[in-house]
């Protein structure tokens, strides 16, 4: 949920539930102020019928409400003394329009000139309750149609406008890359807490960026400072080798010797490859077709794997495009058919399936299920295959790590490994 | 053939001079950026061999000023910073080619072979040894003025074992050069054999003067009979 939609949830909850719990409290305020009001009439137009009826001679009684809105019946003495001023709601029937109305009740004794006790009963006007509350409701709504309007002009233009510096910062943060030293200052903001965000962030990148550039000049040492005695010692051998007058005995403990040489070279070159697909240092990205990759692999592996008697099965159901680097996608796909061919039994077969959202590289094998934690560690060995550094899948978990891809490891008489497409997250935020 | 060699580690410089004179080229050298620079003022080579990484200066400054100065030497960068980013510059700024150390000494010549053979004339591009004769920009191959069928990979091997005749070619450096970048590392280079084996038939088979010589835990020499 965007934030702004997640302020104005909440914004929308708090004002209904205000807006409610107020119009529920105004609504009875009003009536009992409008009851009031009728009540405190009621009781004037009392006073002004007594008077007038005090001066009559005789007290005509009335036992219909015609137009005077009252009604008076003599009552005994006892009856009269112990009625109280009572206002309450009740329906009359009108004759006229054939229909009950609401009407507020005024019940009263008084004591006539003649001596007689009467009970008087008068009405107000028609109290129209039910409307009044329907007005209100609808005026309420209005109010609160009005509100909501408010909150949404206040979400979108100020909010937005507060939060401007916060979603700089997110897409500065989304487009960072380290290794494109194009590092640019953010823009200045006046909210304190924005600023104070900006100066974190940026402190905490150049950090990086400064460790990013040592570590990188590290690597770049080291490999230069073991590659060339290395590189020394292979040539000296070779040229060694050379010599006529060398026994083949010897020779070929040259050749023994030159080899492990050639293995030191090719571990010190995984690791730094290793260290490098870590450190992202792999950095321009195109859309990789990795169908196109796999066909040219198969390829080159090919000799290798007929030596090997190993059929190379390949099915294609739809192309996988992935945006990434292409020099990782190859070594990624190299290292996982390699890993299959040097894994797998004489006379085995080797499948991949394309798919347009993964792909799987599959090869039967005598040895059990690997046990998954184990699988993608560096130097981890399940067997003495020649021709095996133990670096090889760690590479290809590195590789997906770094570029966003997900690996899984299944086993069911043989190795199956599939690569497949994770969703984006980044992609629907802003 | 002229070739200056710029390396400032004195053991590379003293194995690439020596295997180079064995090859009968001229070798000079230069151990740091200036004196690099002097001699590509001063003179002309038909190969120089550049390290990157030099104590005084940057080798690929040295190739940018080479190509201010519109020279046409072949250029073969040796560096063991293995950065497909200096590979990239380099190439740019027309270097030839580009070869990450460690190298096998094979391969080096290989290179430098190729480098130089593209400067020459179409006449010169003929690679002879005894009655073997191939045109590599053809890829035809003839034995006694005959044809032989090769495939691209008996091919590229006929011209990388001719090119290294005379010295052992280990199957490393064979699988490199032919299989490319993705066989290496693999150590099990076994299934080279295989065309070895179809391209020695195929020679013995027109009576070429030229064999291949296995030796035994190295990898293969080109022998003349």
């Amino acid at each position: 949920m965007k934030l702004l939609n997640h302020t104005l949830l909440f914004l929308s909850l708090i004002l209904f539930t205000t807006v409610g719990l107020w119009a529920f409290l105004f609504n009875s305020q009003l009536l009992r102020q409008v009851k009031t009001t009728i009540d405190k009439g009621l009781e004037n137009y009392k006073i002004v019928i007594i008077d007038k009826l005090k001066d009559d001679s005789v007290v005509i009684e009335q036992e219909v409400f015609l137009d005077n809105n009252y009604i008076v019946k003599s009552v005994s003495e006892d009856y009269a003394l112990q009625v109280r001023d009572t206002y309450k709601d009740t329906l009359i029937f009108s004759n006229l329009k054939n229909t009950s109305y609401q009407v507020r009740l005024l019940t009263t004794a008084f004591i006539a000139a003649d001596g007689n006790y009467y009970e008087m009963k008068i009405i107000s006007n028609e109290l129209d309750k039910g409307e009044l509350v329907s007005k209100i409701i609808i005026s309420l709504l209005w109010l609160f149609l009005f509100l909501f309007v408010g909150t949404l002009l206040v979400n979108n233009f100020v909010l937005k406008n507060t939060w401007k510096p916060f979603y700089e910062v997110l897409i500065y943060l989304n487009d960072f890359r380290l290794d494109k030293s194009t590092y640019r200052e953010l823009s200045e903001t006046r909210i304190q807490e924005f600023s104070l965000l900006n100066e974190s962030i940026q402190n905490l990148l150049k950090t990086n960026v400064d460790i990013y550039n040592s570590q990188k000049q590290f690597i770049e040492n080291a490999s230069h400072e073991f590659q060339t005695p290395l590189a020394i010692g292979i040539n000296k051998l070779e040229l060694l080798a050379g010599d006529d007058n060398l026994h083949a005995e010897q020779t070929e403990k040259i050749g023994e010797i030159i080899e492990a040489f050639q293995r030191i070279s090719g571990l010190n070159k995984s690791l730094l490859l290793l260290s490098k697909i870590e450190n992202k240092q792999f950095s321009s990205e195109e859309l990789v077709n990795f169908d196109e990759i796999f066909c040219k692999i198969i390829h080159d592996f090919l000799d290798f794997s007929d030596f090997q008697k190993i059929k190379i099965k390949y099915f294609k159901e739809d192309t996988c495009l992935y945006k990434m680097n292409k020099d990782l996608a190859e070594i990624l796909a190299m290292n996982l058919v390699k890993n299959a061919i040097i894994h797998n039994q004489q006379g085995g077969e080797l499948i991949i399936r394309m798919e347009s959202r993964s792909f799987t590289v599959e090869n039967p094998s005598d040895g059990p299920k690997i046990s998954t934690d184990k699988l993608f560690k560096r130097f981890n060995k399940s067997s003495n295959k020649k021709g095996s550094t133990g670096l090889g899948l760690a590479i290809v978990k590195a590789i997906t790590d770094v570029v966003g891809l997900s690996i899984s490891y299944t086993y069911c008489n043989r190795h199956i490994f599939k690569v497949s497409k994770a969703d984006k997250i980044f992609s629907s935020i802003l | 053939m002229k070739i200056l060699v710029v390396e400032d580690e004195p053991e590379m410089m003293g194995l690439i001079k020596q295997f180079l004179e064995d090859e009968n080229y001229v070798v000079e050298e230069a151990s740091d950026f200036q004196s690099g620079l002097d001699k590509i003022i001063s003179y002309d080579y038909d190969c120089i061999l550049l390290d990157i990484m030099l104590p005084d200066g940057n080798g690929l400054d040295l190739l940018q000023e080479l190509k201010n100065m519109d020279k046409a030497d072949s250029v073969i960068i040796i560096s063991a910073k293995d950065s497909l980013n200096d590979k990239i510059k380099g190439l740019d700024l027309g270097a030839d080619d580009y070869l990450a150390k460690p190298f096998h000494i094979a391969e080096l010549n290989s290179r430098i072979k190729s480098v130089i053979r593209r400067k020459k004339s179409d006449g010169f591009r003929l690679l002879k040894l005894e009655n073997v004769s191939i045109n590599i920009e053809e890829r035809l191959v003839q034995v006694n003025g005959q044809l032989i069928d090769l495939n691209r990979k008996e091919f590229d091997i006929l011209v990388f074992l001719m090119t290294n005749k005379s010295r052992i070619v280990s199957k490393s450096a064979l699988a490199e050069n032919i299989w490319g970048d993705y066989i290496d590392q693999s150590n099990d280079f076994d299934f080279i054999y295989s065309q070895i084996k179809n391209l020695r038939k195929k020679l013995r088979n027109y009576k070429a003067d030229v064999d291949i010589n296995t030796v035994y835990g190295m990898g293969y020499k080109l022998s003349i009979k």
